[in-house]
């Protein structure tokens, strides 16, 4: 159980920012899946390829806590389908 | 019956003015209300209006017009048009009433700083007569949806809207503050009469109003034409304004003017873009928001700037780009979020709404199209609820409205970061005006710092629409409940 906290998610292929609600002990994957939740399936076409997560322009380890990739509240992650 | 003539009378009467022997002209003109630019008196003494009108022929004119139009709207109420009307026709009327209602009540309070402030006596006459009009406005616009609240209680919102906090409202307010209530009187007028009443009130009163007609709304369409003929006329204070201050201070005329057009377009494209393009019955649409938006503002309008002496504002590049995407982007997000909204919108994308926009937007099946599959495909099967707001989206803290993309690799978002706060921007301009009088809005919070902040509880949706006043009579639905989905 880690700290509630909320950053803003831009889903490649949707025209807007959401705001997310994560935990900083979430794994990057499923920061990726909570912020696809507000996207996929409702504007965006679900892909069977994995989720990437961009953080101040470098790809964040999908195995790696939100806490040990730096991620702070209320700033910009870029999610999207790997091969774009 | 008068016993001079007119020409007699008629230029000492609009300029009556004195030089003050009891306190100094600097005291009754403060800069701070007046004229930030510190013209000299006599600079002002040149200010003329082409059209010219006395209080006696005012109150005639007026009277006449009064009377024609509670004429039609006794007339047309027998029919009940309202009541048999198109849904989607009532989500027009309805948004517009929330909006324009009681922001003419505001552009009555900027009157009445100019016909107090303004540094030209002619100009004060002008503006006196500017501060009846908008009266005018905010009551026959109170008093025509009136008639309906008992009908129908989103009608009810053309008065609470702006006692609200409901998301459009805290976007108009701040607007309406910045342009019209904040600045001195040499900057509302060229906020308010040059750049927002003559560039863009067009659209809306005289192009709505042309497809009010079309689709047989008589008295939507009177009203807003005589609201518009008033307009014409105090409208022209602003361009007298820009031709005495660009002899004298040209930046600071072209930076209200870039502020303005920029701050204005964006709630435009909320109350026409999205009412011309979805909400509105094909057969019934004149031209797209687009067609209006070249015609009124990127040609005319930009031809009176440069006439006037004006250089186009500098992102005028980012403006041609927005009139192509942003109220897509709107009426998308708003028809999302329509259990936020006081009307029920029209989805406007059934397969001939679609052909009639690739027409008109060549890009938006790319852009628009493929979202609106996803959504068409959900309402078609009954899954209402991925149609629906799953959480807020963050919103820019300048315009105030959703920040969004029409492109699949946007740039960063904007970000200022200042005394230990971050300020998100939806565009370039948006962040410019921010920084050029951060002291101006720094101390406000938008819709989403409120959110993250914990004023708004519970912290759901629920809790959303409590804080913005949408109690669930008024909550929007789709306005033809998804048959658009069905017949496809």
């Amino acid at each position: 159980m880690g700290t509630p906290m909320p950053v803003i998610a831009q889903f490649r292929g949707d025209f807007l920012y959401s705001l997310v609600l994560i935990e900083d002990s979430d794994t990057i994957a499923e920061v990726a899946e909570k912020s696809a939740a507000h996207s996929v399936g409702r504007r965006v076409r679900r892909r069977a390829r994995p989720l990437r997560v961009e953080y101040h322009g470098r790809v964040l380890d999908p195995g790696k806590s939100a806490a040990e990739e730096g991620v702070a509240p209320m700033e910009e992650l870029v999610v999207y389908y790997e091969g774009g | 019956m008068p016993e001079l003539k007119r020409e007699d009378w008629f230029d000492l009467g609009r300029r009556l003015d004195w030089t003050p022997r009891y306190a100094p002209r600097e005291k009754l003109f403060p800069d701070f209300a007046s004229d930030g630019s510190n013209l000299p008196a006599e600079a002002w003494e040149k200010w003329d209006e082409p059209y010219k009108v006395s209080f006696r022929e005012y109150v005639d004119t007026q009277r006449q017009k009064d009377e024609g139009l509670y004429g039609v709207k006794t007339a047309v109420g027998r029919t009940r048009y309202v009541e048999g009307a198109d849904p989607r026709w009532r989500g027009i009327i309805k948004e517009h009433y929330g909006v324009a209602s009681v922001a003419e009540y505001f552009a009555g309070l900027s009157e009445a700083k100019l016909a107090r402030f303004a540094p030209s006596a002619a100009w004060r006459s002008v503006a006196t007569l500017g501060m009846l009009d908008e009266i005018r406005h905010g009551q026959l616009q109170l008093f025509f949806p009136h008639s309906y609240v008992k009908l129908d209680e989103q009608f009810d919102w053309a008065h609470k809207m702006y006692h609200t906090n409901e998301w459009g409202t805290i976007a108009a307010r701040s607007l309406f503050s910045d342009l019209f209530l904040a600045g001195t009187a040499v900057d509302a007028a060229i906020a308010e009469t040059f750049v927002f009443e003559t560039a863009f009130t067009n659209l809306q009163f005289l192009g709505m109003a042309s497809d009010a007609l079309k689709a047989g709304d008589v008295e939507f369409s009177s009203l807003l034409q005589s609201i518009q003929t008033d307009e014409a006329r105090h409208s022209q204070q602003g361009a007298a304004v820009i031709e005495v201050l660009l002899r004298h201070d040209r930046d600071h005329a072209q930076y209200i003017v870039d502020k303005s057009v920029w701050r204005t377009w964006k709630v435009f494209a909320l109350l026409t873009g999205m009412g011309m393009d979805y909400y509105m019955p094909l057969e019934h649409r004149v031209h797209s928001f687009k067609e209006f938006m070249e015609e009124l503002v990127l040609d005319q309008f930009s031809t009176y700037m440069l006439d006037s002496g004006l250089d186009l504002p500098w992102y005028w590049d980012q403006l041609l780009d927005e009139v192509d995407n942003f109220h897509h982007s709107m009426h998308l997000g708003s028809w999302t979020y329509r259990p936020t909204l006081w009307w029920d919108p029209a989805a406007g994308v059934s397969p001939e709404e679609r052909q009639w926009l690739a027409a008109k937007y060549p890009k938006w099946e790319q852009t628009w199209g493929r979202k609106w599959d996803v959504i068409t495909e959900n309402a078609r099967v009954g899954r209402e609820d991925l149609t629906l707001p799953s959480t807020l989206p963050v919103t820019c803290n300048m315009c105030h409205l959703p920040i969004t993309v029409w492109t699949d690799h946007p740039a960063p978002l904007r970000v200022v970061r200042a005394d230990g706060r971050a300020y998100r921007f939806c565009s370039d301009p948006c962040q410019w005006i921010f920084e050029q009088e951060p002291e101006k809005y720094e101390g406000h919070l938008s819709l989403i710092d409120r959110f993250v902040a914990g004023v708004i509880q519970p912290p759901d949706l629920n809790g959303a629409l409590a804080y913005m006043g949408i109690t669930p009579e008024v909550a929007g639905k789709d306005a033809l409940d998804y048959a658009w989905a069905r017949a496809q």
